[in-house]
């Protein structure tokens, strides 16, 4: 990209700018087409959305602006900008305002380092992950300050719930990409995905095996735990059904975006489906090999040995491949994630918290255990005084570290199952109610 | 060495400008009709009673306390994960020593009853 910006500049317009100006420029077209891209996503998402959720319900759905309803967001959109921006005057003015560019801006912060092919990649950081979740937390803290800033019940409840959730569901997400990078040994998303070719097994696990683009993590024990747990934890992240209690509407009214109008009540909307699009694509990622598939590895491949003329086109083909492919995986998560919003009730902010601490917690916990003795069973040798694992066949060595693993979730899954099934937390509706009833209203 | 957050930064600036961009455009585009009943704090349609920030539950803080517990030792084991190849066994039995201390820790927290809501 820099040789083309430099010709463009220098030759075909004879300006010549000095380096730094052409890097500048390079930034500035890449940070410009991916904040195009992003709400492109949420447009697309939220249409999405509304007509799978309405074919759940027996609905129809938005089906009159434009074909299929397609330009639907758009018109919402224009309304949006049209509406009147209302500030309360009890409101904390300042904190009001920032709280919406607080959440936006992370959220396009984080598109950054997602790879969309092979050599779709934004931001190529060796941090990739870690920045990702980083940058996402600090929304957390925007939540908060809507919820805050608002100065009404509904708000701060929710964004206190908003905050409470957050947090909470930030250690099992982590924990369970923390399986990922012990097993791979690096938080650079694009080398996490370069091993994830293979045919059932990762090319970090086995070399000999044929690079079908198939050895996803999820096809072993750990990454299919942690997947699972990172899945759930993302539907907290990204407030969705049936973790939505912070905006839970027939409660709290819009929690943290009740005192929200126009464009402001956009950003949250915007922040939200984007990072819900990106929770999916991490998700595609990190367990499921996002541009990953058959076919793209042999056409990227043919794009480095062909000749100077054909090269071009091979490359070509496997970005647009593997794009696809990463977008079919994302959007089939951001499927289920709608389809899940159509099956369940919410949860009640007691019971979501006892999910994360007494379950999610302890289990993606022993499934680093297992992560590290799969990084051992596979990659461990004579240097770490284990000569006895060289012997080994590849083979052997892989279905050792199966097993094992397997074993260990199995049993980790099924006794945590049981602990939270007798430790007397399961009062039937009718008691909990009525216990509740007794209770002093108070703000929970 | 920090030339991969220079794009970062300049993707940064761009987001916040559009944010705040948005927020200018929609309030110009907007109509303005103020009034006292409209900019009062919405309490589905009744008078709202008393002020909002007020003392909150310590329960919140408490998830908050037990998060930041948990973050730092996730902040302790990524850079752990990325090495452990090269630390060997003495690093993983470091490693360990250190999840069987927060896991006693946990359980006791567990014990305790600080993971209950109610």
């Amino acid at each position: 990209m820099y040789e083309v910006i430099d010709h463009v500049l220098n030759v075909q317009m004879g300006l010549g700018v000095p380096g730094w100006v052409i890097h500048l420029v390079r930034h500035v077209t890449v940070a410009g087409i991916l904040l195009v891209i992003a709400p492109l996503q949420m447009l697309l998402l939220t249409y999405l959305e509304r007509r799978i959720i309405a074919r759940m319900q027996d609905r129809v759905g938005p089906n009159r602006v434009g074909p299929e309803g397609l330009f639907q967001p758009v018109a919402d959109g224009i309304k949006m900008f049209t509406k009147e921006d209302i500030v309360p005057t009890a409101s904390d003015r300042w904190v009001h305002l920032l709280a919406p560019c607080v959440v936006v801006a992370p959220v396009f912060l984080m598109v950054s380092v997602v790879p969309w092919g092979p050599e779709l990649v934004p931001i190529d950081m060796n941090l990739g992950l870690l920045f990702f979740f980083a940058v996402s937390s600090v929304s957390g803290a925007g939540l908060l300050m809507a919820g805050w800033g608002s100065n009404n019940k509904f708000s701060l409840l929710g964004g206190m719930r908003a905050a409470a959730q957050m947090v909470a569901y930030e250690i099992p997400a982590v924990l369970s990409i923390l399986a990922i990078v012990i097993v791979t040994g690096t938080l650079s998303l694009v080398k996490i995905l370069n091993v994830q070719g293979g045919l059932f097994t990762s090319l970090n696990d086995v070399s000999s095996v044929p690079n079908l683009g198939l050895g996803w993590f999820v096809f072993t024990p750990v990454g299919f735990l942690a997947f699972l747990c990172f899945f759930i934890s993302a539907l907290a992240e990204g407030e969705r059904t049936p973790f939505d209690i912070p905006e839970a509407d027939s409660e709290i009214v819009a929690g943290y975006m009740t005192e929200y109008s126009g464009m402001k009540f956009g950003l949250f909307y915007l922040a939200q489906y984007v990072l819900n699009f990106l929770l999916c694509a991490i998700t595609a990622i990190l367990f499921f090999g996002g541009w990953q598939g058959p076919g793209v590895e042999w056409l990227h491949s043919r794009g480095v040995t062909a000749s100077p003329d054909g090269s071009v086109v091979f490359t070509i083909l496997a970005n647009v491949l593997g794009l696809a492919y990463f977008l079919a995986k994302t959007y089939f998560f951001f499927f289920v994630m709608v389809w899940l919003r159509g099956a369940f009730p919410r949860l009640r902010i007691d019971q979501l918290l006892d999910f994360c601490w007494k379950f999610l917690i302890p289990l993606t916990l022993v499934n680093v255990v297992s992560a590290t003795l799969w990084a051992i069973a596979i990659q461990w040798g004579s240097p770490q005084g284990l000569a006895f694992l060289e012997g080994m066949g590849e083979w052997a060595r892989w279905g050792m570290a199966f097993a094992l693993t397997l074993v260990i979730n199995a049993a980790a899954y099924i006794g945590l199952v049981r602990v939270n099934e007798t430790s007397g937390n399961q009062t039937t509706v009718a008691e909990d109610r009525q216990d509740r009833s007794m209770k002093t209203a108070t703000l929970s | 060495m920090l030339t991969p957050y220079v794009p970062i930064l300049v993707l940064f600036l761009l987001a916040v400008f559009i944010a705040v961009f948005v927020i200018v455009l929609s309030s110009q585009l907007g109509p303005q009709k103020p009034g006292a009943r409209k900019l009062a704090p919405y309490e589905s349609g009744m008078e709202p009673i008393g002020p909002a920030m007020r003392r909150f539950p310590v329960k919140f803080y408490l998830v908050a306390m037990l998060f930041i517990v948990f973050d730092i030792e996730v902040v302790f084991l990524f850079p752990y994960a990325l090495v452990f190849r090269e630390l060997g066994a003495a690093g993983l039995v470091a490693a360990g020593v250190f999840l069987a201390i927060l896991m006693a820790g946990f359980a006791y927290e567990w014990k305790k009853g600080a993971l209950k809501w109610d």
